[in-house]
């Protein structure tokens, strides 16, 4: 059996009156893929965010290989190995390509791909001297991920890196994804796309209204009830 | 089209290279020209004003520029370092040169105990600072602390005047905050400023300490201008504290800086340079007229150009080169 | 004693500080811009008023009433001079309050280089001066004066803001302003015409600050825009009633400084500002707007 990397237990999050997590708990083993499903709205973005220090959790705890994480900042859990992409992504816009992601690599432990093994894996080699911010969405995603992978993180959170490509570039995004898996790194990958997802992940999560509705194998999870009635139709795009 | 691997790597640090070499001509060019600035113009305090006024637009910079944090209550720093020399000159009895250094101490303190601001953003954090600015002008100049700082009644630097000490001091205080900036500006310091600017989130999960590296830029500025402030008070001997307290200094390293650019080593000198000169060539018979002239370069400044004067350039560079390339091919 | 002394006079004083402030608030709200030329509006307004008595006259009460429409007219020219442009800046919010530094700098040079560099004032006989009594202690006439045109003049805002379309509109822009376009509103039309009411606030309690304040001189301008702005976050960014409130809270705070501590009364407003950001972002009325 594989090592847990990523536990989360019993984790709510409020905003106000929102309840935008409710109790949600999980765990990612290295070398696994987890899918992270749910209508807009449903907390999956917010799960990122708070694993990964943006927000704090109203309850709950998070464990990184067996420890405890406690109140820490964003950059420490970056260094310690959990790191994400964004679902509209953030790039360092005056910055160029290469600077964008050296700036990462620069604070990694331990070894791990140099700059320009990363540029060419993300497929940005030709851009690396330009600006970050005259490259196209797709692009400014794919340096959102090398500038996590230079940080070598052992759990990688991806937020709908597929929305808006074509299958083609759907196809090359979860070939990408999947070699990331080897060397015992877990990734959790937020996608609509039941599709791409089933290309990739073994096991999916279904949040709905900061809940957990389902969770187990992505085609049980399509055969579930609950899980057809709250995407309304969704499920085959 | 260029190979990333065999191409990339040595071009860009032939050009790393290159723009090291016009940043420390940046340095070069104003220390030589200030060392000789007597030569071309009598008035020796006018050229130490204007000095310190190139250090403090390239605090601004450092704050600015690379962070992206407005401090509108500059003065605050800049009158605390004034106070801070005086009486570390006056009580404690330091050689004046080494009271410049108390001066930036001052400074220093000051920046540390505003670091709680930081938890503002934008126009907010703009404007605590001026409030916090005026806050410790009105606590130095408060009658109460007579005993302490005299309080309205300003200080005297009288018997610690040496003109040629207050130039080279001035001469060196700017060299080393021009130094400060190329440092900061070709580090990974910088890059990693630059990165909070444009977002301090991206930026801590790209793994920088964002507290750590803003805090220290904030105090860089601060000591800048503490020292800016005790040379300014030891070169004007006898000042009140709404001299050295005065939110127009704010204000002028702000448009000096934003004027020249900010984010480069020449912009906030050329700034500085230019609108301080205006401001000793009109502004001392007739400083309505300046502010009017100052007040409508700002308005002009911002609508119009709110890259300052080089990014101004860049774009028309930019401009003919592409111009010059679109006729080639 | 003295603390009811402070208090009458902190309400008298409040309610022409949220005349002072409003304004401000009112701009801000609309469209998050710190209007830092604010003060020198209210010291336009103070000389406006020095100029309508001594060339034609008019008592500094009617002043107030011919100076709103010209201020709402000439606010309405400044917003389409200048924010158009501005909109599309990257880091609007901090160039908008260098651009109205730089503003409130071309006013006050203007105000020099017009009226001179000192303090003028209005003789005292142009308003009621008789000291008032009020529960057997004696306020100063022009502080009655000053909270009774301020009260009508707010309760007017009020009505404008609260039961006229217009001022629904402005409630709409101040919600969201793509919303609001987004159901028809104009919100650039809006913003102008809000830009010009904020005007003519700050210019009506300009003439009242000629009275409050002893006098008014062409540099007056950053000291009052410092208070309204403790004022405003104090009261909560945006709400017109928190400025009230706020006002009022600020006015006795202040008076009982004054009556206590006099040498340190002038921190007040920044320890007011710089408290509130730091330990309640949202104001008294917490509606929380971005700002930490
Ligand atoms: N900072 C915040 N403040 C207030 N509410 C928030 C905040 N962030 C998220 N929310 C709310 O929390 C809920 C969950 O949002 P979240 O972005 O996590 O959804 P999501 O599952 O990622 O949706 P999508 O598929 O559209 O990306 C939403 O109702 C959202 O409005
Ligand atoms: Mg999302």
């Amino acid at each position: 059996m594989a090592d847990e990397i990523l536990r989360l237990e019993g984790i709510s999050k409020h905003f106000g009156g929102l309840s935008a997590l409710q109790e949600v708990s999980f765990s990612v083993e290295g070398g696994e893929a987890l899918g992270l499903v749910g209508p807009n709205g449903s907390g999956k973005t917010t799960l990122i965010n708070v694993v990964c220090g943006l927000y704090t959790p109203n309850a709950g705890n998070i464990y990184l290989e067996g420890a405890k994480l406690g109140k820490t900042t964003p950059h420490k859990l970056a260094k310690s190995g959990i790191n994400r992409t964004f679902q509209v992504p953030q790039p360092f816009a005056s910055l160029t390509v290469r600077e964008n992601v050296e700036i990462a690599a620069a604070h990694r432990r331990g070894d791990g791909m140099s700059v320009v093994e990363i540029l060419d894996f993300v497929n940005l080699g030709k851009w690396a001297g330009q600006e970050a911010g005259s490259l196209n969405a797709a692009q400014q995603k794919r340096l959102d991920l090398g500038r996590a992978l230079a940080l070598n993180p052992k759990v990688l959170f991806v937020d709908e890196l597929g929305a808006g490509l074509n299958p083609a570039e759907l196809a090359e995004v979860a070939a990408m994804l999947r070699s990331l898996l080897n060397g015992g790194r877990a990734l959790v990958v937020v996608e609509h796309l039941m599709g791409f997802l089933d290309k990739l992940v073994d096991r999916v999560i279904v949040l709905n209204a900061g809940r957990e509705i389902f969770h187990g194998g992505l085609r049980s999870a399509l055969d579930d009830g609950e899980v057809k009635r709250v995407f309304l139709g969704t499920v085959g795009a | 089209m260029l190979d990333s691997k065999g191409g990339g790597k040595p071009l860009a640090g032939l050009l790393r290279r290159k723009t090291l070499l016009l940043d420390l001509l940046a340095v070069a060019i104003p220390v030589i020209g200030f060392s000789f600035g007597l030569n071309f113009y009598s008035n020796e305090l006018l050229l130490v004003y204007m000095m310190v006024y190139v250090a403090l637009a390239h605090g601004i910079n450092i704050s600015y520029g690379f962070t992206g944090y407005l401090p509108f209550g500059y003065f605050g720093f800049f009158g605390a370092g004034a106070y801070g020399a005086t009486l570390a000159i006056l009580d404690l009895h330091v050689p004046a040169l080494l009271g410049m250094l108390f001066g930036g101490v001052a400074g220093v303190l000051v920046g540390l105990l505003l670091l709680p601001l930081f938890r503002l953003r934008g126009a907010y954090f703009a404007i605590a600072t001026l409030a916090a600015g005026e806050a410790v002008a009105d606590i130095v100049a408060n009658p109460s602390l007579q005993s302490i700082t005299n309080g309205p009644y300003g200080e005297n630097l009288a018997s610690v005047y040496s003109s040629g000490q207050i130039y080279v001091a001035a001469l060196v205080f700017m060299a080393l905050a021009l130094l400060a900036v190329v440092l900061v500006k070709n580090s990974r310091f910088g890059l990693s400023l630059r990165a909070i600017k444009e977002s301090e989130y991206s930026a801590a999960m790209a793994g920088v300490n964002v507290v750590q590296l803003r805090s220290l830029a904030w105090v860089i500025a601060a000591a800048i201008a503490g020292v800016g402030g005790a040379i300014f008070g030891w070169a004007t001997t006898v000042f009140y504290p709404s001299a050295v307290f005065d939110s127009a200094i704010s204000v002028f390293a702000i448009v000096f800086a934003l004027f020249g650019g900010t984010g480069s080593v020449w912009g906030p000198t050329l700034g500085t340079v230019l609108l301080y000169g205006l401001y000793s060539a009109v502004g001392l018979s007739s400083p309505q007229y300046f502010q009017l002239i100052y007040g409508l370069a700002i308005v002009g400044l911002i609508l119009f150009a709110p890259r300052g004067l080089v990014g101004f350039g860049r774009a028309a560079v930019r401009r003919l080169s592409l111009r010059r390339a679109g006729a080639n091919g | 004693m003295l603390v009811e002394y402070s208090i009458v006079a902190g309400v008298l004083l409040g309610l022409f500080y949220a005349l002072m402030a409003m304004g401000l608030n009112l701009v801000f709200g609309v469209q998050r811009i710190i209007n830092l030329a604010h003060g020198d509006m209210v010291m336009l307004g103070g000389f406006g008023a020095w100029e309508l008595y001594y060339g034609y006259h008019l008592n500094p009460v009617v002043a107030i009433v011919v100076m709103i429409p010209i201020t709402v007219a000439v606010g309405f020219g400044l917003y389409y001079l200048l924010i158009p442009r501005l909109k599309s800046a990257v880091d609007f919010e901090t160039l908008s309050l260098v651009l109205f530094f730089g503003v409130s700098q071309v006013v006050e040079a203007l105000a020099a280089l017009g009226f001179g560099n000192n303090e003028r004032s209005l003789p005292v006989s142009s308003i009621p001066s008789h000291p008032v009594n009020f529960l057997g202690q004696p306020y100063p006439a022009d502080w009655w004066v000053a909270a009774g045109v301020a009260l009508p003049l707010l309760a007017i805002f009020f009505l404008y803001l609260y039961r006229t379309r217009l001022g629904r509109e402005t409630r709409a822009v101040m919600a969201d302003e793509h919303e609001a376009v987004s159901v028809g509103i104009d919100a650039a039309r809006v913003s102008a015409i809000s830009f010009g009411v904020g005007l003519a606030l700050a210019a009506a309690a300009g003439v009242l600050a000629v009275f409050v304040f002893g006098g008014v001189d062409p540099s007056e301008g950053v000291g009052i825009t410092i208070t309204a702005f403790a004022i405003i976050v104090f009261g909560s960014l945006g709400s017109p009633l928190g400025t009230v409130v706020g006002s009022i809270l600020f006015g006795v705070a202040y008076q009982l400084a004054q009556v206590y501590t006099p040498s340190w009364s002038n921190l007040v407003p920044y320890v007011l500002v710089i408290g509130t950001m730091l330990l309640r972002p949202q104001g008294l009325f917490g509606r929380r707007t971005r700002i930490a």
